[in-house]
């Protein structure tokens, strides 16, 4: 039974096949150690077996915990649903102890979907194989162990699926998490970075996440999930932009209303990089592309502001930008505060004093408001970086300007590799085929 | 055969709308351009053909790589060499141009140069890139910029101020094969001999009437100093003998405009 459960099964680090022995007979077990409760196997299986009071044979015809197995296709389903196989001779027995600790795992506490499941991976990898196993009951996933930290000693399972994964992305992978030489892991985003190696990337390349929806999904499109002891959250690689605008909830949402939803967060992204370089180009540098009342309205506006567009900008976003990361640290109490003092005094007190004009405000909070709507925050913290090159280039070179930088952006995004593959295509679901036009080697 | 081999032609044509092209063709329009737009296609249209079902026997093979196969490697590197300038030529024909009309249109106050630096640096770097890099960078780009261009071109078609009847007639040329196979040198020799003749006796019969419309006088008067060049033109005049050069070239038959 042991040999034909090692074909069957993908090399999994978690399947425990064993062959026990007393003085009466010989057993052969297997079970997945996650999806179990040992305490129960080591109570009913073990202890009785190794002590062998009452021989073990007479409990396993007699006891009807003990189901004997007479079709040998049941016996994966069985495995997966955490029930132990027992082979006494030439019978099969399979006795049910699995462990369910959907009740007991805890609610997402960074991405939320309002009608999807709300669980999230817990620290322990244990408790993590057994939602992720119970969530894809399939014998092709495979599950690698590595320990990464020469002080930590941190535990690392890569789990993926043996039939669909990449195999030059997962030689890849194995390879970095062989070499990393580091003294301490404990989060995963400082993993992420040892994995993508020396060049220092703007965009992400790898999510991560606590959802175990979102990780069996990725892993049945043939991804590698990287879960670390200590840590609710794991890495996906590879991962392309687009799985970065991609929320949890467009799988469970309307059609169309997705659609929709995924279609402003790509318009929000090129607002909030391009918006404030517009405004310099618009206002300084072309301000024939509009309609002279337009034109006439905004010259307006900035008429009691003493220095050129690019200060003004430069001002605003500044403040912005300090605003944002206090917020981040701000305590609960003081919040509401800066809020008022966010809006009232840097817009309203600002624009009277004639330090900013009253389109420069709208600009700023257009910006800020359209980066928080990207859902993963790696790539938010990316693209709020990307407005400034384009500033600078339209304070030179106007509107031409802005189009060539938005080109430069594109190749650089083209350009990204993750782990191989191509980071930003149009049709940008990654396909693990032979035969794609993203199959690359190197990485 | 994969969508990306269509791109680099949809791109080239949508250069070319803009470029050298429309300008050449209109200013050949009598000459042959209407026709030399449907066998240019067709001849055009077979050439890639048989391009791309060569290319197709060397599968996952580049350039250089099939005429190494053929060819020793001195051999490869100088015809690689030659492509590479031509190339270079035809691309940064396009980016002069291009920049040009940046400065034109939305930069007049820029030095073009200035300009064209930019694009070049631009260019250059997206051209270093890797292939797949650049069929999803031209991808991406036809994707965003095709619909304005087509939208541009809607709106150009549907203008009130385009000229239908002038098109109308220029459409009638189809027939017009052009002037490449009629040698109009002798006709040319001939009429400009004709030309110069009728030119040497209109200057004789001004000189006749003892007038120097045309300024002669004023110029020998500026390349000889001193006082008495006026009373010295005034002598020599009336004996002057012309010489007329005359070089025709015939740009074009049909109406007149």
């Amino acid at each position: 039974m042991i040999e034909r459960l090692r074909l069957l099964f993908a090399e999994a680090v978690d399947l425990k096949l064993a062959s026990l022995q007393n003085s009466g007979m010989s057993l052969e077990i297997a079970y997945i150690a996650p999806l179990c409760d040992e305490k129960k196997i080591n109570d009913f299986i073990i202890v009785p077996f190794t002590r062998n009071e009452y021989p073990f044979k007479q409990q396993l015809d007699t006891n009807p915990e003990y189901r004997s197995v007479e079709d040998a296709a049941k016996w994966q389903e069985l495995l997966l649903r955490g029930s132990v196989l027992l082979q006494a001779g030439s019978h099969v027995y399979s006795f049910d102890a699995s462990r369910i600790i959907s009740n007991e795992a805890s609610p997402t506490q960074v991405e939320s979907a309002i009608q999807g499941p709300q669980l999230a991976l817990s620290e322990d990898l244990k408790n993590s194989l057994n939602l992720i196993r119970s969530m894809y009951p399939s014998p092709d996933l495979s599950v690698g162990e590595h320990t990464i930290g020469s002080i930590s000693k941190t535990p690392i399972m890569a789990v993926f699926d043996q039939r669909r994964v990449d195999p030059t992305v997962l030689d890849n992978v194995r390879s970095k998490l062989t070499t990393i030489d580091v003294e301490m892991v404990h989060a995963v985003g400082e993993l992420e970075k040892l994995l993508v190696g020396k060049r220092k990337h703007l965009f992400p390349t790898s999510l991560i996440t606590e959802r175990p929806d979102r990780i069996t999904k990725a892993i049945s499109q043939g991804k590698i999930v990287v879960l670390l002891k200590g840590s609710m959250f794991a890495l996906i690689l590879p991962a392309t932009f687009f799985d970065f605008m991609h929320a949890a909830e467009d799988n469970y949402e309307a059609y169309w209303m997705t659609r929709f939803l995924i279609f402003l967060r790509y318009a929000s992204i090129v607002l909030t990089i391009t918006l404030p370089a517009l405004y310099i180009s618009v206002v300084s540098y072309n301000p024939e592309l509009f309609r002279v009342q337009l034109a006439f309205s905004i010259a307006g506006s900035r008429s009691a502001v003493p220095y050129p567009s690019f200060i003004e900008v430069f001002i605003m976003l500044f403040m912005i930008e300090m605003l944002v990361e206090a917020s981040i640290r701000l305590p609960r109490y003081i919040g509401s505060t800066a809020t008022t003092v966010g809006g009232l005094i840097l817009g309203q007190a600002a624009q009277q004093a004639g330090l900013v004009s009253s389109i420069m405000i709208i600009v700023t909070s257009v910006v800020a408001i359209s980066n928080f709507v990207i859902p993963v925050n790696s790539l938010s913290f990316a693209v709020r970086f990307l407005k400034y090159p384009l500033i600078a280039i339209s304070i030179f070179f106007g509107v031409a300007g802005v189009a060539v930088g938005l080109f430069v952006y594109i190749t650089y995004l083209c350009n990204l590799r993750s782990f191989g593959k191509p980071y930003f295509r149009v049709f940008g679901r990654l396909r693990p085929m032979e035969g794609d036009i993203g199959q690359v080697n190197q990485k | 055969m994969n969508r990306y081999v269509f791109y680099n032609f949809i791109i080239v044509s949508f250069i070319n709308i803009m470029l050298y092209v429309p300008h050449i063709l209109i200013s050949f329009r009598f000459t042959g351009a209407v026709s030399s737009l449907i066998v240019g296609a067709a001849i055009g249209t077979a050439l890639v053909y048989l391009y791309m079902s060569a290319l197709a026997r060397y599968p996952g093979m580049g350039f250089p790589e099939i005429l190494k196969q053929h060819m020793p490697q001195w051999a490869v590197s100088a015809l690689m060499l030659f492509y590479a300038a031509m190339w270079w030529f035809a691309t940064s024909m396009v980016v002069v141009a291009y920049a040009i009309l940046i400065n034109r249109f939305f930069n007049p106050d820029a030095n073009s140069a200035v300009i064209l630096i930019l694009l070049v640096l631009a260019c250059g770097y997206a051209a270093t890139r890797s292939s797949l890099t650049v069929m999803l960078v031209i991808e991406i780009g036809l994707i965003i910029n095709a619909p304005i261009i087509l939208f541009v071109m809607f709106k150009a078609v549907r203008s009130p101020q385009l000229n239908w009847d002038a098109i109308h007639i220029v459409a009638n040329y189809v027939t017009q094969i052009g002037l490449y196979n009629t040698d109009w040198t002798s006709a040319e020799r001939q009429l400009a001999r004709t030309f110069s003749k009728t030119a040497e006796s209109l200057l004789r019969k001004i000189q006749k009437a003892g007038v120097d419309p045309l300024g002669f006088g004023l110029r020998y008067r500026a390349t000889h100093p001193g006082n008495g060049a006026w009373g010295k033109w005034q002598s020599v005049y009336p004996h002057v003998k012309f010489v007329v050069e005359t070089d025709m070239k015939i740009e074009g038959t049909g109406l007149l405009k």
